[in-house]
């Protein structure tokens, strides 16, 4: 077992990435330090797609949300927990951890600003940037995230 | 630092946000933007520089803004970009701070009203 900080490779999407590009898939941990990479590796994978604002940007917000989703709410000590990243053709962006089941489907949206409280802003964001489909196996949570190509 | 706080005349605090409020950005705003909520009463939060924020940095600035509407104060959001905009609505946020395009606009809105 490897440490939890480097990147998997894994079988190239075909016609996108030669073998001096960066891996489709990112391993990071929950630790703060390690969750400033997703940016700069999705700029990097998703660049290998010709991907470009304002997909980017909206798989930007769309990772986030999923990432800190597992950060704040998937473990009672989350410090150090694994999370997989990978970047399909599509692009659809699938996000794996172990923590608790959560199905950003079906889970109820909070009641946004004014009357209620700010956390249950990542929900409403989620489903706005991307189209979603769940599935929990074998103990593990595995969200995946489908962009609009061409998003207006 | 992604957040710059300015004391205007008559009062009002500017806030100016840039670059990515991102899970970085945003842990490095959290603390000012509470202190912004517990001490200013008319702010106004400059966006223009904003390139990029999702719910972690608007969570900072719902917190910080919520506080100053707590106390009868009054805040508003000024030219996000297209993008950033975007998510400010998709989100509610702008139910709760009104957004001005025109810098002294914003500044009347939250001007304190005559005694």
């Amino acid at each position: 077992m490897g440490r939890h900080c480097g990147s998997e490779p894994r079988p190239r999407l075909s016609g996108m990435a030669e073998p001096d590009k960066a891996p489709e898939v990112l391993r990071i941990t929950t630790a703060a330090a390690d969750l400033a990479r997703l940016y700069p590796w999705l700029d990097e994978v998703a660049g290998q797609l010709g991907i470009s604002d304002p997909l980017l940007g909206r798989m930007h917000v769309a990772l986030e949300e999923a990432v800190m989703n597992v950060v704040m709410h998937g473990f009672d000590s989350p410090d150090g927990q694994e999370i997989l990243i990978r970047l399909a053709a599509g692009p659809a962006l699938t996000v794996e951890d172990a923590g608790r089941e959560f199905n950003p489907i079906t889970a109820p949206e909070k009641t946004p600003p004014p009357g209620g409280e700010p956390g249950g802003l990542g929900l409403k964001l989620l489903r706005h940037y991307c189209q979603l489909t769940y599935r929990r196996a074998a103990g593990r949570n595995i969200l995946t995230m489908h962009f609009d190509a061409n998003p207006a | 630092m992604p957040i710059v706080i300015e004391d205007l005349e008559g009062g009002i605090t500017k806030v100016v946000l840039s670059g990515r409020i991102d899970i970085a950005g945003a842990a490095q705003i959290d603390m000012p933007m509470s202190i912004v909520g517990g001490t200013k009463r008319n702010v106004v939060i400059d966006l223009t520089a904003v390139e990029f924020i999702a719910s972690l940095g608007l969570r900072s600035i719902v917190l910080g803004g919520k506080a100053i509407l707590s106390k009868k104060g009054k805040v508003v959001l000024l030219s996000p970009t297209p993008a950033v905009e975007e998510v400010i609505t998709t989100s509610g946020i702008d139910q709760l701070f009104k957004i001005y395009r025109d810098e002294w606009a914003a500044i009347a809105a939250v001007s304190p009203d005559p005694a």
